[in-house]
């Protein structure tokens, strides 16, 4: 019971905690709605349920012709496939039949080919009157007995059929004779291909031969070769070097004597000697060549430089004056920067001397100090020029040490003593 | 000798005699070399020396081209400039020309020379010479002096003042210059 009442328990708890759960039906129909709703969220199945029968019957109708449509396609393209699949399979069939005649004409060609290898051996046979090792006595047998029957038959076409016999019986006998003729012609047939047939394995047979034979000739040569070199370098082992130049005798059993070529190693020596004084004295001639070119180049240029040097004195005559006028303008220049202008001190003093004041007299030299005796209007006046004299920047010193009034009246006038020093540049420009 | 030794010289003989050959040939390049070419070489190389003179014929060049452009230079001064600079620094002293020249000066600007003394001498630089000149004028005012200084600055024979005093009362001047020559 307890155990009843445990699983009822857990029920509850799954139905509670597995609200998608599709073991419980009933949940299904009571409590997925629910669920649905509280969560705000409607499938798809749930819209369509909301949806009128209506509705519901036009849509599912329009899927059945939708499916009915998809039928039809896929049936239409299962046709296509098979349409397909046959049109492959006759392609693949002509393509089959274009090689099986092909096949064939090649076979017809070599048979063809072969025939007339066949022939043309049959009438070298025939020239040489001599049948062939296979079945050429059958051969001319079955020939002649077709050139018979070739014979009866036109001598049978030439001569009048009997009258008497039935149309019925000429015509079984023809049947019979075309039934013979027919069996005769097959066999000559089988017996052509066989002959064939026996013919290019003789071939091929034939040409395996060749060609086995051929290699072993060609294996037996390098055999031989190899052998033969061999027994060469045996041979040189055996043998002790000597030069191809000694003369060897061999006169007395077990005792080699050598001799010397002397012509020819006198020869070969003064020949080398020959050579290398040939080279020694072309250098030498060279070097002496050369030695008497370079002395005739140098008095070639011994006799240049006198006529440069000739050239050069003259020269130099005509350029002393050139040179003394040189001179005489590096020293035109120097005096030039000395040159002494008054005009410029004088100019200055005016610049710096007011209308009222005059010089009486002036005595000094290129120094800049001078001592000026000048008379003024008043002393107003001549502080006034000593300012306006201090304020210019060429004046380096100006002093008064006062004046003494002449005269009386209005035309009385202030005489003083200037000292006066300039910058001395001002006489240079 | 021994037949066997005999044979042993004869074998390498045969053998060895084109090294022999070589040998020879080689002996004889070198002795040529250092006996006839080499000493050959040294005596031509000490004989002709001819680098040497290339060089001093090559600066002859240069030096004779350089002569030719200066002279080429001073004869396209014109003869003028010439005689000007000529006597702007005469070649002599002059002293008899330099008389005449600082009358007419002080008679062109409307004054009286009254004193005029030349004498050799005084400073001198390199290549100069001097004369110093004493003159006392008389009739000056401040005016006729200015112009009297102006005309001797720009004569053509270079004169330097170097003392002047002016007496504006007695209307005196005395004035010491300089005059240059080329020495």
């Amino acid at each position: 019971m307890a155990n009843k009442k445990q699983d009822s328990s857990t029920q509850s708890k799954k139905l509670k905690w597995d609200p998608f759960s599709l073991r419980n039906p009933k949940y299904i129909q009571n409590t997925r709605k629910e669920v649905l709703k509280s969560i705000g969220v409607l499938s798809t199945w749930q819209k369509l349920a909301n949806y009128p029968k209506d509705l519901i019957n036009k849509i599912s109708a329009r899927h059945e012709a939708r499916y009915k449509e998809e039928l039809q396609k896929k049936q239409a393209r299962k046709k296509n496939l098979i349409k397909k699949k046959e049109r492959r399979k006759k392609i693949l069939a002509q393509i089959k039949k274009e090689k099986e005649k092909k096949k064939e004409k090649k076979d017809q060609q070599l048979n063809k080919k072969v025939q007339e290898l066949v022939k043309l051996k049959e009438t070298k046979s025939k020239k040489s009157k001599l049948p062939s090792f296979f079945g050429g006595w059958k051969k001319l047998a079955i020939k002649r007995a077709e050139k018979k029957t070739e014979k009866k038959e036109k001598k049978k076409s030439i001569l009048p059929q009997p009258i008497k016999k039935s149309h019925a019986l000429i015509l079984k006998k023809n049947k019979k004779k075309e039934q013979v003729e027919k069996a005769k012609k097959e066999e000559v047939k089988k017996k052509k291909e066989q002959e064939i047939k026996f013919k290019r394995e003789e071939i091929e047979k034939k040409k395996e031969q060749e060609i086995k034979v051929k290699r072993e000739v060609m294996e037996k040569k390098k055999k031989q070769e190899l052998e033969f070199l061999k027994a060469k370098e045996k041979e040189l082992k055996k043998v002790k070097w000597t030069s191809p130049e000694i003369l060897k005798t061999n006169l007395v059993k077990d005792n080699i004597a050598t001799f010397i070529n002397w012509k020819k190693n006198i020869s070969l020596l003064a020949l080398g000697v020959a050579v290398s004084m040939a080279i020694v004295m072309g250098i030498y001639q060279n070097v002496v060549i050369e030695k008497k070119e370079m002395q005739e180049a140098g008095e070639l240029l011994l006799e240049r430089t006198r006529t440069i040097n000739k050239k050069i004195n003259l020269a130099q005559k005509n350029i002393e004056e050139v040179t003394l006028f040189q001179n005489k303008l590096v020293l035109v220049e120097k005096l030039l920067e000395k040159h002494i202008y008054w005009t410029n001190f004088f100019k200055l003093l005016e610049d710096i001397t007011i209308e009222d004041v005059y010089y009486n007299n002036f005595f000094g030299d290129t120094g800049g100090a001078y001592t000026l005796s000048a008379s003024a209007e008043s002393f107003n006046m001549i502080a006034t020029q000593i300012e306006i004299l201090r304020s210019n920047d060429n004046v380096r010193l100006a002093l008064t040490s006062g004046g003494s009034a002449g005269g009386s009246g209005e035309g009385s006038r202030v005489n003083f003593s200037l000292k006066l020093e300039i910058n001395p540049e001002v006489f240079y420009r | 000798m021994d037949k066997k030794l005999q044979q042993q010289i004869a074998t390498l003989i045969n053998y060895y005699f084109k090294w022999l050959v070589v040998f020879v040939m080689a002996i004889i390049l070198i002795l040529g070399y250092f006996f006839l070419i080499r000493p050959e070489t040294l005596v031509a190389q000490q004989e002709s020396s001819y680098q040497k003179i290339e060089g001093e014929y090559l600066a002859l060049k240069r030096f004779l081209t350089q002569l030719n452009e200066l002279s080429g230079i001073y004869q396209n001064i014109s003869a003028k400039d010439i005689e000007k600079i000529d006597k702007f620094l005469p070649k002599k002293s002059e002293i008899e020309e330099l008389m005449k020249q600082m009358e007419v000066i002080v008679l062109q600007n409307g004054l009286f020379l009254s004193t005029l003394q030349i004498s050799e001498g005084g400073e001198s630089e390199e290549g100069i010479g001097r004369l110093s000149v004493v003159m006392s004028i008389v009739g000056t005012d401040y005016i006729g002096l200015k112009n009297l200084l102006y005309t001797i600055e720009s004569n053509l024979r270079l004169l330097d003042i170097s003392k002047l005093s002016f007496s504006h009362s007695s209307k005196s001047t005395t004035i010491d210059l300089v005059a240059y020559y080329q020495k």
